[in-house]
């Protein structure tokens, strides 16, 4: 049950919320933060729980659900999702705790949809039916999209119809792919079944060098809904603009957490379901990847507002995981899952800071800055250390999977590592350039000119960065005490990965006979 | 905490709890470090805990404090951290030499994926035991030279926290037993020395400055990263022991796309990079930017001198790759003529420094090109010497004259400042290469070698030997203009002798100027004077001899050793007679030379060409891709794709116009059609 | 008048289909091409009797009363849609001064 637990409560939570009086903003941000601070705790629990030594599936939960289609609601975590569950229950309270500056109109409707989005979010890592994870996937667009289109600047309208239209387009190919693996079960079978891991059993065909085959349509369908998501190159331009239009908290959901549930996806589904296909376009998504690398390191150096700086950064950054992942080999895949992690806490500190920024100066132009660390000294430690963490350098949280991203693809291809290092370089120079105009110099008009006197940041400011700043340090120094949970799952994916089967934990498989009907039962 | 008055109106209460609550922290974190090892019954590693872990103490306890305004108190705990370290280092080289080998501990794992095991591992053998004492020894003198130098500053406890920051790393650098814990160090010293060279970030020229040594210091950095996966992917490891061990079972490459060839060459663009040397030396005389102790320390005895340090680490593995020798020797030499060739005329008393460091660091690599190691290592003990008692001197120059640093505005500073003339005499000696001083025998043995070994060439020689010429005629001008001859000081400065928290480490340097050379007297003159050469005695089993090294004969080398004397000397002597006796005579040379002059003047224009060539067009390249990638064509399309719906929307709307005849028309064909598919 | 007799008993149910036939035809081509309200309710009400005209036809000749049963219905829906219609026809006539049928395009909202 606890997982089920951990993927409602926020949605129960979200109810409570939304019985309180609109009037009552206090009160709804407290019960909020302490919804997702007890989700937080269970998600703890579960991680204390963990049983490291095993790539099964853990905390199984399956009921059926649709028999007659074989689709049940089917739970259960491995080491390649219980990071980025802890990851979801972690930034839920920070986020909830930072909206508090930024959020000041619709205090209920806010907190309500970012209870919501968590449960989505929890629940798409979570799900190992491929229908339930499509409902979990789609569900964690609605409330974004109310976020951006509520709370948002001046282009919201413009933005949140872009971000959803994108995604949406994605998915919708994603469920024909869906559609046509539960026929395909069917047909070996003799049942439906949307199970995950049945599906991992087919022996999809196909064929080199062709485009119309079953398994290379079935993983572009999936690649591309998680293309978009992620987002790769040339698919990313919906990115900038939601970042860019998101309120803060809602650019830290996105960057932080949904970003992840597309490489979560070609993690769980795009590599082990198709593995020949995978394996043939490999050099199709590494070589995008690449480019997003360097494109978005390129594009974001010239931007002139911050945010859309940070949002290209995410660009570039999660070209790295893609071309981590896509080395399918052990460092890059671990490298790709940590650098997941990563993201989620440098780029959602930056995001952070960034919104504390504007709260303070209603601007985000780069030439408007300058000098902004000797009006707000602590602030401007706190976004150097993050930017530390962003450029990975060693000891932060960034350098590690950066590092193992860069040897699994030096591993595929020397020129491919090369490429891929010059990120390194470009990565410095976006953001260093950025903090010397905004942080550096003399004060600019925006710091001289504003009337009254910066205020550097408040207490309650300094508990939301605090964890995060401490995430980062202790990442880079003890990454083992992360990566041991996920050491046996990702091994397990990248050694097995051409006959990927994931089994139930056989210490549960008692009681999930118990709890679940065959699906084929009522026949 | 005598700082309080100062600015208790700027921090909030809760910024001193947090502080005093981490500097509780802190301190068990530092109890914890030594428990740790004393629990284990381990003194060594006991050591190792305190000598890391007293600059990173220092670090956080200034840094926490980082508004207080009390340059006593910051300074004396910082140097008090550097001085701990010190002590340990010591201990350690004493342990080290106790055991004629290398003395090791392991904290913890700190990564460990697939084939991939990295502890956070440190090693003292004999090559880190002299560093670490360089070092830590320099570092202390240059922590305590600091106090009196920023008792004025605004920010003097965040200073004392980057500098022992630095140190922390620069030790991290030195004693990891492996390439990871080694990048560790390289970046965070990186990292200090952005930090330190923006440290007044308000002025836009000093933060630009720092940026640039960061994002140039990148660039080898990614070359370093290649390296070590191009290591681990030939030896499947990053252990410095392993990688060396497997070097000397492989034996050495011949061709130039070897393996061990390329990972050298990645390497070797590290060391470019962190050591400033062609094509990546542009960052250092911008580094000046920074506060002059800062220079010293980082950016002329320890952290420039990183790359030689790595190598030298490597050199197994290096003299495995004969080829990639051959380019650190070619680079070396032609970085040491080429900054030694600025250095000539460069007026920011700074400035003709640091590009002199340059063209030292650039002998130290022409030495180990040579595959003399030993020699590079003792150069770069000795260039920690004298390079920081100049650039202490340099900082007390400036201290003197207000903040000025313009040598045409000098002149004549001999007697008002008597302690910093006398100890820049020494170190001026020292660099220009008179014997007994210590520059000669370390830069003596790299000529000698340059010429001898097998690895070395005649044209190598002779370019050390015309680096050498230069060296001393720049150096000379700096004395002249600086010290000697009349007095160019602007009116209502009035320079004074600094205070002896700065004049004492410009002794001990001094002193160390003179002797330091004298623990690695060549054996041309030592067999007559029966003095051994005791590094090389040192560093045997550490560092391997040079493979194929004939016995030498005593008379080439001694003749030899004149020839770069003599030259070294007369061109020191033309320089005394340009700048103080005619000095018409300069501008004279450089109107006859004019273009020439200009070009040596202007740098050779590297910066103008790296930034109007590569670093611009890439900017304006990044404009157009945003421009029209993004927002022309990915965007258009999608705008396209769009309007292509609505087109087709747009068609099929017209079917459905209102008009109530239309509707019924649509009615009648429907029944007709079905009609027809019935009887049909 | 036997001859006329006669003639009545032959007409088939034939005739009776084709002249509904007829009459529907010409109702649908006045609701598809007339302009006036009024006449295209006309011919609806044409297009019903013509319908009305072929359930009568088959009651008589099947022998089945269902079918006269069903045309009672059926005038009755055509009385309420003319009474519909009509007022529809006099609101348009009151705004537009006239009773074309394209200004029933302003009902599409």
């Amino acid at each position: 049950m606890l997982l089920s637990a951990i993927t409602f409560f926020p949605l129960l939570f979200a109810l409570l919320v939304a019985c309180i009086p609109g009037s009552r903003a206090r009160v709804i941000r407290a019960v909020s933060l302490a919804s997702s601070l007890i989700v937080f705790g269970l998600s703890l629990v579960l991680l204390a729980k963990f049983d490291r030594a095993t790539a099964a599936l853990q905390f199984v939960e399956r009921l059926p659900w649709v028999p007659e289609l074989g689709v049940s609601y089917f739970l259960g975590v491995d080491g390649i999702s219980l990071w980025l569950v802890i990851l979801t229950t972690f930034l839920t309270p920070v986020i909830s705790l930072g909206s508090w500056g930024s959020i000041a109109a619709k205090v209920k409707g806010f907190h309500v949809s970012l209870l919501v989005l968590e449960t989505a979010m929890l629940g798409s890592f979570l799900a190992m039916d491929a229908i339930l994870f499509y409902v979990f996937f789609e569900l964690s667009l609605v409330p974004m999209y109310f976020m951006i289109g509520i709370w948002g600047g001046a282009r919201r309208i413009y933005a949140t119809v872009k971000f959803f239209i994108y995604t949406m387009l994605g998915s919708l190919m994603m469920l024909l792919a869906i559609i046509y693996l539960m026929y395909a079960h069917h047909d070996t079978v003799g049942v439906f079944s949307a199970s995950v891991l049945d599906f991992y059993k087919l022996k999809i065909p196909f064929v080199a060098g062709s485009f119309i085959n079953p398994q290379t349509l079935l993983f572009f369908a999936f690649a591309l809904a998680f293309a978009i998501k992620v987002p790769m190159f040339p698919l990313h331009t919906w990115l900038p603009d939601a970042h860019v239009e998101a309120p803060t908290p809602g650019s830290v959901v996105l960057a932080g957490v949904m970003l992840k549930m597309g490489t979560y996806g070609f993690m769980r589904f795009v590599l082990p379901l198709f593995p020949e296909a995978a394996s043939y376009w490999a050099w199709l998504f590494i070589f995008l990847g690449l480019i997003g690398i360097v494109y978005g390191a390129l594009v974001a150096m010239v931007q002139p507002d911050i945010k859309k700086l940070v949002a290209y950064s995410s660009v570039s950054h999660m070209g790295y995981i893609i071309v981590g992942l896509f080395a399918m080999n052990v460092y890059g895949a671990t490298g790709g899952l940590y650098q997941m992690l990563n993201h989620g806490v440098s780029t959602g500190a930056l995001f952070l800071l960034v919104g504390m920024i504007y709260e303070r100066t209603h601007s985000r132009e780069i030439v408007k800055y300058g000098g902004l660390a000797k009006a707000l000294p602590v602030l401007a430690i706190l976004f150097l250390i993050v930017t530390m963490s962003s450029i990975a350098v060693p000891l932060t949280n960034g350098f590690v999977g950066e590092f193992l991203i860069l040897m699994g693809t030096f591993q595929v291809s020397k020129a491919y590592g090369v490429v891929a290092v010059t990120g390194v370089i470009l990565g410095a120079a976006y953001m260093l350039w950025m903090v010397k105009r905004v942080f550096f110099g003399p004060a600019g008009e925006l710091v001289e000119n504003t009337g009254h006197p910066l205020r550097d940041l408040s207490p309650r400011e300094i508990v939301v960065m605090a964890p995060l700043v401490v995430l980062i340090f202790w990442m880079g120094l003890f990454p083992n005490h992360f990566l041991d949970y996920s050491k046996v799952s990702i091994e397990h994916l990248i050694e097995t990965r051409d006959n990927y089967q994931l089994t139930v934990n056989p210490s549960e498989a008692t009681d999930v006979a118990r709890t679940t009907p065959r699906s084929e039962a009522g026949k | 905490m005598g700082s309080t008055g100062h600015h208790n109106h700027e921090s909030s209460p809760v910024d001193l709890i947090g502080a005093n609550l981490s500097f509780l922290g802190l301190a068990a974190l530092l109890l914890g470090g030594i428990g740790y090892g004393l629990r284990n019954a381990d003194a060594t590693a006991a050591t190792f805990a305190i000598l890391l872990l007293a600059p990173l103490f220092g670090f956080l306890f200034n840094g926490l404090r980082f508004r207080s305004k009390n340059a006593r108190l910051s300074g004396s705990v910082a140097t008090l951290a550097a001085f701990a370290s010190f002590l340990c280092s010591i201990s350690l080289a004493m342990k080290v030499g106790a055991a004629h080998g290398a003395v090791s501990t392991k904290f913890f794992d700190w990564m460990t994926i697939g084939d991939l095991n990295v502890a956070a591992g440190f090693t003292v053998d004999k090559i880190s035991a002299l560093m670490i004492l360089v070092v830590t020894g320099v570092g202390t003198l240059i922590h305590l030279f600091s106090i009196g130098y920023m008792s004025h500053d605004d920010r003097p406890s965040k200073y004392f926290a980057y500098l022992n920051l630095f140190l922390f790393n620069m030790l991290l650098l030195i004693l990891g037993d492996n390439l990871l814990v080694m990048f560790v160090g390289w970046e965070g010293v990186g990292l200090c020395s952005y930090l330190l060279i923006g440290f007044w970030f308000s002025d836009s020229e000093k933060a630009a400055a720092g940026m640039k040594a960061f994002i140039t210091n990148r660039i080898g950095d990614a070359g370093f990263l290649l390296g070590i996966f191009t290591l681990f992917f030939i030896f499947g490891t990053v252990n410095f022991a392993e990688i060396n061990q497997r070097a000397l079972d492989i034996g050495a490459e011949s061709g130039w796309g070897g393996p061990m060839t390329l990972a050298c060459l990645f390497l070797f663009i590290g060391a470019t990079g962190k050591s400033a040397q062609i094509p990546l030396y542009v960052w250092l005389p911008d580094a000046m930017a920074g506060p002059t102790p800062v220079s010293a320390l980082i950016h002329a005895a320890t952290m420039v001198t990183a790359g030689v340090y790595m190598i030298v680490r490597l050199n197994p593995l290096f003299l495995a790759a004969p080829n990639a020798l051959h380019v650190v020797a070619v680079v070396g030499a032609v970085t040491a003529v080429t900054a030694a060739s600025i250095g000539l005329t460069q007026w920011d008393i700074k400035k003709v420094l640091a590009y002199s460091t340059v063209s030292q660091l650039g002998y130290m690599f022409l030495a180990c090109g040579v595959g003399a190691f030993g020699a590079a290592m003792f150069h770069l003990m000795t260039h920690a010497f004298f390079k920081a008692l100049m650039f202490l001197g340099s900082g007390s120059v400036i201290h003197a004259m207000n903040g000025e640093q313009d040598i045409r505005k000098m002149g004549g500073l001999k007697k008002a400042l008597p302690i910093t003339h006398g100890t820049f005499l020494l170190g001026w000696l020292a660099i220009i290469g008179m014997p007994p001083f210590a520059g000669f025998f370390s830069k003596d043995e790299i000529l000698w070698l340059s010429f001898h070994s097998p690895l070395g060439h005649w044209g190598l020689w002779l370019l050390g030997v015309f680096g050498a010429a230069l060296t001393a005629f720049y150096m000379t001008r700096l004395m002249a203009l600086t010290f000697w001859g009349g007095s160019r000081v602007p009116n209502g400065v009035h320079p004074h002798e600094s205070p002896p928290s700065m004049t004492v480490p410009l002794i001990v340097l001094g002193a160390l100027s003179v002797v330091g050379g004298w623990i690695g007297v060549p054996h041309a003159i030592g067999h007559a004077l029966h003095v051994p050469h005791f590094l090389e005695h040192w560093f045997q089993g550490a560092i391997l001899g040079i493979p194929g090294l004939k016995p030498a004969s005593t008379a080439l080398e001694i003749a030899l050793m004149g020839v770069s004397v003599s030259i070294a000397g007369l061109s020191s002597v033309a320089a005394f007679v340009f700048y103080v006796r005619r000095t018409e005579l300069p501008g004279k040379v450089a109107a006859k030379f004019r273009g020439f002059y200009d070009l040596v003047h202007n740098k050779y224009f590297v910066d103008e060409f790296y930034f109007g060539k590569i670093i611009d067009p890439l900017v304006e390249a990044s404009r157009n891709l945003w421009a029209y990638v993004d927002v022309s064509f990915i965007d258009r399309g999608t705008y396209a794709v769009a309007d292509m719906v609505r087109g087709v929307g747009s068609v099929a709307k017209t079917v459905q116009n209102g008009n109530m005849q239309q509707y019924a028309l649509y009615v009648v064909l429907g029944v007709a059609a079905t009609i027809f598919l019935i009887l049909r | 008048m036997p001859n006329t007799i006669d003639t009545i008993l032959k007409v088939s149910l034939n005739h009776y289909l084709v002249l509904s036939a007829v009459l529907f035809t010409l109702g649908v081509l006045g609701v598809l091409l007339r302009k006036n309200v009024i006449v295209i309710l006309m011919s609806i009400e044409l297009m019903l009797n013509a319908v009305n005209v072929t359930f009568i036809a088959f009651s008589r000749y099947s022998g089945n009363i269902d079918g006269q049963v069903m045309v009672f219905f059926v005038m009755t829906i055509a009385a309420a849609e003319a009474a519909v219609g009509l007022a529809l026809a006099v609101l348009i006539f009151r705004r537009f001064k006239e009773i074309n049928i394209r200004y029933f395009e302003h009902l599409r909202g």
